[in-house]
């Protein structure tokens, strides 16, 4: 016998054999347990177990003897403290008497089932009564002055499981069977139930009364406790609780109307305390033993839960040890579905609950109901501060839903506070999408050679059309490297790259990029920019720059002084004229996009495309740009004085230089890849697998991305392309990639494989249109014309018959059947 | 647009996923249905219930599209201490006109965990069909379905000790065949200060899952998610504990082939202020939306410098009001005369629910 103590509260008796069964006695201070090879009675102590009767204490000789002390179940007199009995599993009934010694204990045997007995129930209020269930589909009333046999036999349907007085009714008793009935009997009436209902589809293994409510609660292999309303001539179905495993054992919790605790026969080896108003999740569960509970009962405080179980263990349980699989449980989820939908799930928040069923006429005082209430869980109710038990039952989610429903609705909605921030998320959301699922349409990916700088330029106004002039920057950045660079150039020496200087003027544009600050301008055709210089500067600035910049001719940096690793990238964000409200435009924030020297991992391209980014982004840059600002003033000047020479002004440019700049040479490759790299990183795939595709022949290996991650780019991006459903385009990226990286060229060919069949046999043709079994070629026969067709062959995927195009379209909008065969083509 | 889809779920619901493509969407509740959910319109209209079945006894915690390859797949975790393997039947038409009936059939059911399965999720489709469960006994399970074709044969294949229970656990996404398939687990186990978050990673080598990392957030962890890795050379893990702190894992490439990860903290966001309970990233993993305890839910954004900013955050006003009582006792009171199924669609509501905090 060892006893342990494992917290202030918990404590566990570790036994000889495990129990089936226990009682407990009037007082709450004595446990009889009963088991295969095990009967005792313990006291409780305050820190365990004491033992303090063994009514097997001496090894039996006699094998039948030993037979009836296996006990099923065990129940203690409710009136006299020294009275037990036990029913055991050849069917004998016991009766034990504690003050008696030695084998005197035992003070009756009833041989009256034929059966194992299932329960033993003393009556309430007579200790002279007691029942008996057993499964030889009987119930038997002893009176304990009646020693040698049983006062009446109640015969039920089926085998018995359970049965307990009706403590609101001292002649009623209730039974449950296996076949799932519930039988209520009256004593004096042996020979017939009073009632009969159906309450589970399996058998029923338990049941308790409610100690207050006429409830009666019956579990059940079914997995289910229902709760019977049994104050009325029918019984009505009051809750039912899920449970996990099958119901062994429910025991109502005292002091808590809608409490009720339960066992598992198997499987589960938990009890669990529920609240019968919350019917799937447990209140409370105790997970301490290690097999599966045999009994349960509460130590007439609600607090004290104690269970035997197969584990050879007693434990006793208190309540604020227990676990709550609810509190842990998440109580909210959101998803982002890949159009940048999201859903969000959450728990209605309860601040408060009405103390008991309020009746519904008083519901439109307690809950404030707006018109767009609904059936649904969403809660909100005066504010108060219930405890945990009480507002246990009253949990619900709401679903919620946010998308760009892509519609007017955001203009109406613009006026009112509260939408203008859903509006720009779902804007930010929307964008993304619109962006990935434009450009993957729009982008040309493959030209031929001539073409080659107007698809890069064609696809740097995709992308500005989307709203992302920083990819659009990125792709003229491409275009520029790749304007003066031959295909199949060596580049063994990069700081020599020539990088063409150029300002490309239609007849009303000004300049609105200056890539590579110094080194290398980029400009654009776009009519409505604004000119960088309008932010720095003065408007008498602009105009003579304008007149500098517009000169129609293209100049040229020579080769010497390109130099420079440090790059300002200038952008005009046509789009973005909201941006240039919200940033103070004397830091020259918008359109400035700062570039740090190679060397310092900040680079290559920070680029905006939001206005919380650009916000943050400028933040940071402050002082970088105010310097830049400085200088380009300083220039804006000079240049204003110089006479408007070509030389002169790119000189004036190209002054800018810093000194500690100069000595880094220019690796367009090397930058370009970081940008590629950078781009991906920060969650655009999309943009740099686009430019590695253009740039086709000329992805030479000199560019520095290891070629695992460009197949990294390429897979990642046609998931995506598949994610949102542009097969097509999946198809072409994955077609075009099959001479880069055989690899992904591949997916193309895995797991797809279409036979044809001979129209004629209906065998499969292996190669071209000659059919070995029938030795011809009819099956390329146009079965309209007889000519064996050439070019493109259409054909009924069941009956396998076809031909020209043209002839079959004639053919199917007059006739539903096939021509040769009379197969219902139409619908197939 | 923001608006309340009503679930008829008759407890909290735990997770909510949307399936590969966006089009459909899946709940679970602790009521022990699954409800797959689908808009009418294409991508705009309501959310309409297209299945829900009680799919366990105990409650579903987290749910897991397949990938579409496989077909239309669901997995699912339940407190009964089953995962199981849901797939969508059409049914033979009764007419030709009417359009076939749908169904949701168990294909397998997960018994191996003898605690709470907590989290259950497929894994990227470059692996197969493969499966991994987390458990409250600290196991992660890792089944496979070695026919494709056959979803009601799952073979036990791995099964990695972790000590702590488990609250979930994440696949790493990526597609690539140079990373390894990795797996992250975390606990949320409120007593000791060890870490909660475990990195594993199977060496093909050894055939073995191993340990990588163990990542240094001694609060219980509710949730984590791998971002969706789109040609990274690193891989971003989000965990949700007391706040939410998002984590950079950089291959180091070793000699001796053993793989270890450069672990550093990319940001931790602590003006939530309180349990954080979900993570979630977008396609591209830029975007991570948390939900909190307070009710918030927010937006977060990587911008150019890879810093994470909130973008928006938003507390779904619950104005509507329903008496629980209600709406509890009526479920109920059905259930004694019909046997409970789904009176039918969900409603709608439009969207000055939401309110902007």
């Amino acid at each position: 016998m060892e006893e342990q103590v494992r917290s202030s509260s918990l404590r566990y008796v570790s036994l000889d054999g495990h129990a089936n069964s226990f009682a407990l006695n009037k007082d709450n201070n004595c446990i009889a347990v009963a088991g295969r090879s095990l009967l005792k009675v313990f006291s409780f102590e305050n820190d365990g177990f004491t033992e303090i009767h063994n009514m097997r204490q001496q090894p039996s000789n006699n094998k039948n003897h030993n037979l009836s002390f296996s006990s099923n179940a065990i129940d203690w007199s409710k009136i006299d403290t020294n009275i037990l009995a036990t029913a055991a599993t050849n069917g004998c009934i016991a009766i034990w008497d504690l003050n008696k010694f030695g084998r005197q204990k035992q003070l009756n045997v009833y041989h009256d089932h034929e059966r194992t007995t299932h329960a033993v129930s003393f009556h309430h209020q007579d200790a002279n009564f007691l029942l008996s269930a057993s499964q030889d589909s009987t119930i038997k009333l002893f009176d304990l002055r009646e020693k040698n046999s049983c006062v009446s036999t109640f015969q039920s349907t089926e085998s018995v499981r359970d049965v307990k007085f009706n403590p609101f009714n001292c002649n009623s008793f209730a039974s449950v069977s296996e076949n799932g009935c519930v039988h209520s009997w009256d004593v004096r009436r042996p020979e017939k139930f009073v009632q009969q209902f159906t309450a589970h589809s399996g058998p029923i293994y338990c049941l308790d009364w409610h100690p207050t409510n006429q409830w009666l609660a019956t579990g059940s292999r079914d997995k289910l406790i229902k709760v019977w309303n049994m104050s009325n001539p029918k019984p009505q179905l009051e809750y039912t609780i899920y449970t996990i495993a099958v119901v062994g054992r429910v025991r109502w919790r005292p002091e808590r109307k809608f409490h009720i605790a339960s066992c598992s026969l198997v499987v589960d080896y938990s009890i669990y305390i529920w609240d019968v108003r919350r019917p799937f999740i447990p209140y409370a569960s105790f997970n301490e033993h290690t097999n599966v509970t045999t009994d349960i009962a509460f130590k007439g405080a609600p607090d004290t839960l104690i269970s035997t179980s197969k584990d050879s263990t007693i434990y006793k349980h208190i309540t604020k040890d227990a676990h709550h699989p609810a509190l842990s449980a998440n109580p909210q989820a959101t998803t982002i579905s890949p159009r940048g939908d999201i859903l969000f799930v959450c728990k209605a928040k309860i601040k408060s609950q009405p103390q008991v069923m309020t009746t519904s006429s008083t519901i439109p005082k307690l809950f404030k109901k707006t018109t767009n209430d609904t059936v649904d869980g969403v809660i909100n109710a005066i504010p108060s501060s219930p405890s945990l038990h009480e507002q246990f039952h009253l949990a619900k989610s709401s679903l919620h839903y946010f998308s760009d429903d892509g519609s007017n609705n955001r203009k109406i909605s613009v006026g009112q506070h509260a939408k203008i921030d859903d509006s720009a998320l779902t804007k930010t959301l929307q964008k993304d999408y619109n962006f990935f699922t434009g450009c993957a349409k729009e982008y040309r990916l493959k030209s031929d050679e001539k073409n080659f700088l107007e698809m890069l330029e064609h696809n740097a106004n995709v992308a500005r059309k989307y709203g992302r002039p920083n990819v659009s920057m990125l792709w003229n950045l491409v275009k520029m490297i790749y304007r003066s660079t031959p295909l199949r150039e060596p580049t063994s020496n990069p700081s020599l790259n020539v990088v063409n200087f150029t300002t490309q003027n239609s007849n009303d544009s000004s300049i609105s990029r200056v890539g590579s600050f110094g080194t290398s301008g980029l400009t654009t055709n776009e009519n409505n920019n604004i000119n960088i210089l309008d932010q720095i500067g003065s408007r008498e600035n602009i105009s003579s720059t304008d007149e500098l910049l517009n000169d129609p001719n293209e100049f040229q940096i020579p080769k010497a002084i390109v130099s420079s690793d440090l790059e300002v990238e200038v952008f005009n964000d046509g789009e973005s004229q909201v941006h240039q409200n919200a940033i103070d435009s004397k830091h020259l924030r918008n359109g400035f996009l700062f570039t740090g020297p190679a060397h310092d991992k900040e680079f290559p391209m920070v680029m905006c495309s939001s206005s919380l980014i650009n916000h943050e982004l400028m933040h940071y840059n402050h002082n970088r740009s105010k310097e830049m600002e400085m200088m380009i003033a300083d220039q804006m000047q000079t240049s204003q004085i110089m006479p408007t020479n070509d030389q002169v002004v790119s000189q004036s440019f190209l002054s800018i230089n810093m000194p500690e700049f100069q000595s880094n040479n220019w690796k367009p490759n090397q930058v370009l890849a970081d940008c590629l790299v950078l781009q991906s990183e920060i969650g655009d795939v999309q943009t740099p697998t686009c430019i590695l595709l253009c740039l086709g022949k000329r992805r030479r290996d000199d560019l520095p991305i290891d070629r695992m991650i460009q197949e990294n780019f390429l897979q990642s991006y046609i998931d995506m392309l598949h994610r949102h459903q542009m097969w097509n385009e999946a198809t072409e990226v994955i077609n075009m990639s099959a001479t880069w990286i055989p690899n992904i060229g591949e997916m193309n060919e895995q797991s797809t494989t279409i036979h044809t069949s001979c129209g004629e046999c209906g065998r499969v043709i292996n190669k071209g249109w000659y059919c070995k079994h029938c030795k011809s070629s009819d099956p390329s026969r146009c079965v309209v014309c007889n000519e064996i067709v050439k070019g493109m062959f259409t054909f009924c995927n069941h009956c396998c018959h076809g031909g020209h195009l043209q002839h079959m379209i004639e053919w199917f909008s007059q006739n539903p059947r096939c021509p040769k065969c009379n197969h219902l083509c139409e619908y197939d | 647009m923001s608006s309340i889809v009503h679930t008829e779920h008759r407890d909290v619901i735990h997770d909510c996923s949307y399936d590969y493509y966006g089009q459909r969407m899946a709940t679970c509740s602790s009521d022990q249905t699954i409800k797959i959910w689908e808009q009418n319109e294409k991508g705009q209209g309501q959310w309409i219930v297209s299945a829900s079945w009680k799919a366990h006894s105990g409650s579903i915690w987290r749910l897991s599209w397949a990938h579409p390859e496989f077909g239309s797949v669901i997995a699912s975790a339940s407190f009964d201490r089953t995962a199981s393997v849901w797939e969508e039947t059409a049914e033979q038409k009764p007419t030709p006109s009417s359009t076939p009936a749908k169904r949701w059939i168990r294909r397998t059911n997960l018994v191996d965990s003898r605690t709470s399965v907590t989290d259950v999720k497929f894994s990227p489709k470059n692996l197969g069909l493969v499966l991994a469960t987390s458990s409250s006994d600290g196991i992660i399970r890792i089944y496979e379905a070695p026919d494709i074709c056959n979803l009601s044969q799952w073979t036990l294949q791995h099964e990695i000790l972790c000590k702590l229970p488990l609250s979930s656990l994440s696949w790493n996404p990526s597609l690539f065949r140079a990373h390894a398939p990795m797996i992250a687990a975390a606990s949320d186990v409120a007593t000791s200060n060890e870490p909660k978050v475990f990195v594993f990673e199977y060496s093909e080598l050894n055939r073995r899952w191993t340990k990588t990392e163990s990542i240094n957030v001694t609060e219980p962890v509710h949730s984590i998610e791998f971002a969706p890795n789109v040609g990274r050379s690193y891989h971003i893990l989000a965990v949700a504990s007391k706040d939410v702190s998002i984590f950079n894992l950089k291959p180091i490439v070793e000699q001796t082939g053993t793989s270890r990860f450069e672990v550093s903290q990319a940001a931790q966001f602590n003006d939530n202020f309180c349990t954080v309970w979900k993570v979630t990233w977008n396609v591209t993993g830029t975007m991570l939306a948390t939900s909190s305890d307070d009710g918030y839910v927010r937006i977060w954004r990587m911008n150019y410098q890879k810093l994470f900013k909130c973008i928006c955050s938003y507390k779904p006003d619950s104005s509507s009001v329903s008496h629980p009582l209600d709406s509890q006792t009526a479920a109920i009171i059905n259930s004694t005369t019909t046997k409970f199924f789904k009176k039918g669609v969900g409603t709608f509501v439009a969207s000055n629910q939401i309110q902007q905090h």
